[in-house]
């Protein structure tokens, strides 16, 4: 018996040294591209931060970021809360068809926040002498609400559009609800790990602006998709980290690339990125991911110049625009800190559209810049 | 430092057991003691002075006490006694009470204070009730004064029972402190029962936890009965397996270290009464407060009216104890009812019907009490009682479907942990074995029932060190008090 007990105790007590030998033999890790964010380091020992704590707060931190095989832990975790029959992990529910939706409850809407963004964007168009869209794309849990798990919650869809008709009057808007629950009945509109539209979802937004503003729309097959990766895994499945996982394609549609030319915070771009597509975040492929401002010439003469004021989603729906106008360009307010006010009154854009994913437009923290006024 | 940290499993743990196990017997009480100093130091550095003045506050107490004694000064010694009493009770007050009382005063109008805004020093509650008994129990001659400052203090702070108990009375320890053997034994089995008692936090009570965290929250417009049913549920359950997890964890390490702690949970949820619910839930608790409250005053020996107020005052300290709000008042006030009903008629009449009925009715009744212990504030503990008994809210909605389907599973494995069929299961598993390979020496089936455990707690580790790298934040509900 002495034996087991010995070997027992031998066995778990190594098990708790691996970490801690872990810890101190390997060089500490950077960053996390899971999560998205560098990791905390182990802190330095002081006297004083002992005393107030902090050295011990960082040094907790520090431990868990670096924690031997971290990702691993984190698999393992959400298979036991899986298991226990929890179906929202880490603010993501685990939908059917191996979908990840990112949980957005009517209690995580803040109205005041939307109402006073949805006011900043009036203030904006209300200045412009030619015609404002706005497009806020509904979140991947309204429109696929038939892959959420049975009964779970999501913010109503419907209300947010009713409140946008009671604020907007300068600005067009841009419903995109239906085209997006029609196209969903035959292809996949939202990446299943990420928190991003496809191509397809792209495109049915594509439709609706093209009615919208009374271009000729082309069938999909035009714009000659082709798929550019295989083993997408993004944001969302990043939460909860799940084994059974499935990666995402990735599709863009071809662009001549030596008629377009791509200008981004100054420097040359282009609109795919390719070396992207090897890193976690391959949705960057797409203009190689954000930019305050990204200006595009696209090579047709004698159309219309368009300003886009956008998130991310913008960056794989764009593309389809580039034979209407012949020059394009983006805003993206989160990294753009001069005025937008000036920059429309100056280049004489002929239309202009704001294009946001819906959730994170109403928590957006940037949008008060639209009313930066001009300077002298 | 909380047992479910990082830093403390694949840290403090295994470098202070390795220690301890190398370290000569002669030493071990001293190095205990650092290391729980460390361990106290870690989370709240300053109030680690509090803990060392009570220690050595209490300590010359019981020194003088016993001189006086030994001297026939009884007077003296009854004097010193009560000069620890009213000590104790004033550092708890002062640190416990003291904004519990401004806020009184101010809302009667009768003085403006502002609060003090005192954080709770961790573990004051247990090791403050720890030295009073000590003292106590000296002057009634239980046990003799401990002559050893490091022994006392190893006592006073030890590290596995000094933030959220069980409250271990000095003669239950004594002997141990001064010599106890520590073998191969008790060091397995021990950390077997830690790691069950981890499991229980981490992998059952933090998840159903989240569920109840996220049922209190929900909006008014969105709750219904069947959801105040789930969370009340799902709150019962959290606090039995975070706060009887915990107490594994304490009582495993203790028997890692060659102490003998008391147990502290029975089962309590197999309860057929609130009394009897009572003798299973927090039992080091409810013995300290029979020694040292209810029979001092009197106990039931001097008449009905006696024993009636003294279960009262019981009672309302019992409720006090758990936190510094009148609604823990309000709790203890709701189990002193219920015990005396109870004890005039109850259960006499509980006995005519079949034992299911019991069940039924002690659990419905532990339920509404935790109710009111989740609820500091009292609008909003009528707001959820109401909704419990269907005043203006629905029968079940989506958001009650959705939450009840998700959390069965977990609602059935709690319920059946709860009760003592796991138990069960080892030994027929022990039997299958048995049966299936014949003995070849004498302890085979210890061997083997071992071995099961063994197995078992090497995957409870592995999924309770996954959960907490996966979420940083992680408190025990016992803290608060």
């Amino acid at each position: 018996m002495k034996v087991s007990y010995r070997m027992y105790i031998l066995v778990m007590l190594i098990l708790l040294f691996i970490p801690m030998m872990f810890a101190l033999i390997f060089p500490q890790k950077k960053y996390s591209f899971n999560e998205n964010r560098y990791l905390n380091k182990f802190p330095k020992f002081s006297f004083s931060d002992v005393i107030s704590g902090e050295f011990q707060e960082k040094f907790v931190s520090a431990y868990n970021d670096q924690f031997i095989l971290r990702d691993f832990m984190m698999e393992v975790s959400t298979a036991v809360k899986k298991a226990e029959g929890c179906r929202d992990i880490n603010g993501v529910y685990i939908g059917k068809e191996n979908y990840y939706i990112t949980k957005v409850t009517d209690r995580d809407v803040k109205r005041e926040k939307f109402i006073g963004n949805l006011r900043y964007v009036e203030y904006f168009a209300d200045r412009q002498e030619v015609p404002v869209y706005t497009m806020l794309v509904p979140s991947a849990g309204n429109i696929l609400n038939d892959k959420l798990p049975l009964m779970a919650q999501m913010y109503n869809i419907d209300e947010m559009y009713n409140t946008i008709s009671t604020v907007l009057d300068s600005s067009d808007l841009i419903d995109v609800r239906e085209e997006l629950n029609q196209q969903k009945i035959s292809t996949q509109v939202y990446f299943k790990t990420d928190h991003h539209w496809t191509l397809q979802g792209a495109y049915a937004a594509y439709g609706r602006f093209c009615l919208n503003n009374g271009l000729r729309k082309h069938s999909y097959g035009l714009f000659s998709p082709r798929k550019v990766s295989g083993s997408f895994y993004g944001t969302v499945y990043s939460k909860v980290l799940d084994f059974s996982a499935k990666p995402d394609n990735i599709y863009a549609i071809a662009v001549n690339e030596e008629q377009v030319s791509v200008i981004c915070d100054g420097e040359k771009g282009s609109v795919y990125d390719e070396s992207k597509l090897e890193t976690k975040d391959k949705y960057a492929y797409f203009f190689g991911g954000n930019y305050g401002r990204v200006d595009i010439k696209t090579g047709n003469k004698d159309k219309p110049k368009l300003l886009v004021i956008k998130d991310s989603y913008a960056n794989s729906f764009v593309p389809f625009l580039f034979e209407y106008y012949s020059e394009i360009t983006m805003i993206d307010p989160r990294y753009y800190n001069e005025s937008v006010l000036d920059l429309a009154g100056k280049n004489n854009y002929n239309e202009m559209l704001i294009l946001y994913e819906m959730s994170n437009f109403i928590e957006d923290n940037n949008l008060s810049k639209l009313t930066i006024e001009i300077k002298n | 430092m909380v047992f479910s940290s990082i830093v403390f499993l694949c840290g403090f743990m295994p470098i202070v057991f390795l220690l301890y196990y190398f370290c000569p017997s002669g030493y071990r009480n001293i190095l205990l003691l650092i290391a729980s100093l460390i361990f106290y130091a870690w989370g709240e550095p300053c109030y680690i002075f509090i803990m060392l003045f009570s220690t050595v506050f209490d300590y010359c107490n019981g020194r003088l006490i016993s001189t006086f004694k030994s001297k026939r000064k009884y007077k003296s010694a009854k004097f010193v006694l009560i000069l620890s009493v009213v000590g104790n009770l004033t550092i708890l007050g002062v640190f416990k009470y003291i904004d519990l009382i401004i806020g009184t005063l101010n809302i009667l109008r009768l003085d403006e204070i502002s609060p003090l805004n005192i954080a709770l020093p961790l573990g004051i509650s247990f090791y403050t009730f720890q030295t009073m008994s000590y003292t106590i129990d000296v002057y009634k001659g239980r046990v003799a004064a401990q002559k050893s400052i490091i022994d006392f203090g190893t006592y006073v702070c030890m590290f596995p029972q000094l933030i959220a108990g069980p409250i271990v009375r000095y003669g239950h320890v004594a002997k141990d402190l001064h010599k106890r053997t520590f073998t191969e034994q008790n060091l397995a089995l021990g950390f077997q029962r830690f790691v069950m008692g981890l499991g229980k936090k981490v992998i059952l009570a933090n998840q159903v936890g989240d569920i109840w965290k996220d049922i209190s929250q929900t909006s008014a417009s969105d709750i219904s009965i069947s959801l105040a049913w789930l969370g009340a549920l799902c709150y019962t359950f959290q606090i039995y397996f975070d706060f009887s997890g915990y107490s594994d964890m304490a009582i495993g390490m203790g028997q890692m270290l060659g102490f003998d702690f008391p147990e502290n949970f029975d089962h309590p949820y197999l309860s057929k009464s609130i009394t009897e619910f009572w003798k299973r839930w927090h039992i080091s608790l409810g013995t300290w407060f029979k020694e040292y409250v209810y029979i001092p005053l009197g106990g039931n020996r001097c008449g009905i009216v006696r024993q009636v107020i003294n279960l009262f005052v019981v009672w309302c300290l019992t409720g006090l104890w758990h936190g510094a709000a009148w609604s823990f008042l309000l709790w203890g006030i709701y189990f002193f009812v219920l015990v005396y009903i109870e004890k005039w008629f109850m259960l006499d009449f509980l006995k005519k019907f079949p034992k299911i009925f019991s069940h039924v009715y002690a659990m419905f009744f532990v339920i509404i009490g935790w109710v009111i212990f989740s609820h500091e504030d009292f609008s909003g503990l009528i707001d959820y009682v109401k909704a419990l008994f269907g005043v203006g809210v629905p029968i079940i909605n989506n958001v009650a479907v959705y939450k009840w389907y998700t959390s069965i599973v977990l609602l059935i494995i709690l319920g059946f942990a709860s009760t003592g069929f796991p138990k069960r299961i080892v030994f027929k598993l022990e039997a299958v074995f048995a049966a299936k390979y014949p003995a070849v020496d004498e302890d085979y089936g210890e061997k083997i029932h071992f071995w099961i455990v063994s197995v078992y707690s090497f995957f409870v580790l592995i999924v309770s060190l996954s959960m907490i790298v996966s979420g940083s934040y992680n408190p025990f509900l016992y803290f608060r008090f």
